[in-house]
């Protein structure tokens, strides 16, 4: 029980582990601790509403619909993590701070957060109340509790200080290549669920790593909650990362060439 | 433009059909799964009903099948797997990974009792 406590809160913590880092690298003012009060408020806000909703949402919902809102649910966190990247994250040292601290950005970070926490805590609160229903593994339970929010805990400290001094040696590319790569890594998760229900044909399996870097290792739960590490990968998600990495390029490089071409047309022949 | 729209969106929904599949099932009673292996057709894409018994969720999880799936306590789910190849497909349930185990045989042969395969 403890273990699987362990496994089961990693699994689901870590993505929310891995925004909250971000969240931090990009927003580190004093005027953050208002939204980083408002960031947890989120997560346990969505948490209380989904206990609250959970037999409803059963009983209503039918299961495939909940299979589709799930898939829109990491759609939508990609569209507006590119429109972060393109429109409001800071990539080079020429950009004022001002563009990536204000008010619109920190309330879609806030979006990030809640969509995420939607997602994840959907799964981890049935967990809890199938537990909460046992008393002689309540110990356990806590146990792998404690031990799994540690090490998410611990995992977005680390990685908070290690990217902002990246920030700070104004490698921005390097970060929001980083922050690209974990958004990307939940959008491929899109995939097995289509396949699942049958909305998308299953294709053959291009490779196999599981002998080198297995899926249920504890590196491998590390990359697939940081970058959707997938061990059998298929063509459609190679497609899909190719296309999820280029779009945001091709976004920030248009809106580079409309900045260059407004900031020409203002300065005088 | 619209017209490339109207056929991509029916190319689509052709290459998604769903046609008639072989179904088996799987129980969940006590963290337990009815049957604990399950012999399905290689190089064929199958529906797995999984019908939870318990009055608790279960998640059905496999790492060699790429699936992941909760079912709510007393209710059924669908997922589809395959087409695979022979070989063996570990399964279990994360919640209660230690008793919820199974494995998915896929072979050349199957035997068909009515309806449904299993």
């Amino acid at each position: 029980m403890l273990i699987n406590t362990l496994l089961i809160v990693l699994k689901h913590l870590l993505p929310l582990s891995f925004i909250s880092m971000f969240y931090f690298v990009y927003n580190r003012q004093i005027s953050v601790f208002y939204y980083t009060l408002k960031f947890i408020a989120f997560a346990v806000l969505v948490l209380l509403l989904q206990t609250m909703l959970i037999q409803q949402i059963q009983q209503n919902i039918n299961e495939q619909w909940l299979e589709l809102i799930r898939i829109g649910l990491y759609i939508l966190f990609y569209l507006i993590a590119c429109y972060l990247l393109v429109f409001c994250l800071r990539t080079s040292s020429q950009q004022g701070s001002r563009q990536h601290n204000n008010h619109k950005t920190k309330q879609l970070w806030l979006y990030l957060v809640a969509i995420l926490s939607l997602i994840y805590f959907s799964d981890i609160q049935l967990y809890f109340a199938g537990v909460s229903a046992q008393i002689n593994v309540l110990l356990p339970f806590s146990l792998g509790l404690l031990l799994g929010s540690g090490i998410s805990l611990s995992i977005l400290i680390l990685g908070y200080f290690v990217l902002r001094s990246h920030y700070m040696k104004q490698h921005f590319y390097l970060v929001n290549l980083l922050f690209l790569s974990f958004c990307v890594g939940q959008l491929s998760r899109i995939i097995n669920n289509l396949v699942q229900i049958d909305y998308l044909q299953s294709q053959q399996i291009l490779f196999n790593s599981n002998f080198l870097l297995p899926e249920n290792s504890e590196l491998g739960y590390f990359l697939i909650a940081f970058v959707g590490y997938e061990a059998t990968p298929t063509i459609w998600h190679v497609i899909l990362y190719t296309l999820a990495f280029i779009l945001p390029l091709i976004g920030y490089c248009y809106q580079q060439q409309k900045r260059h071409n407004d900031v020409s047309w203002r300065l005088p022949s | 433009m619209k017209k490339t729209f109207y056929l991509l969106f029916l190319y689509l929904l052709a290459f998604s059909a769903k046609s008639e599949r072989m179904v088996f099932t799987l129980e969940i009673k006590n963290h337990l799964f009815y049957p604990a292996e399950l012999n399905i057709p290689a190089n064929q894409k199958v529906k797995l009903i999984i019908i939870n018994h318990d009055k608790l969720a279960e998640q059905f999880e496999s790492f060699d099948l790429n699936r992941e799936k909760v079912i709510f306590g007393e209710a059924r789910t669908t997922i589809y797997i395959g087409p695979l190849p022979v070989g063996k497909y570990y399964y279990h349930g994360e919640f209660h990974a230690n008793s919820a185990q199974g494995v998915i045989h896929v072979t050349d042969k199957i035997i068909l009792r009515g309806k449904h395969a299993n």
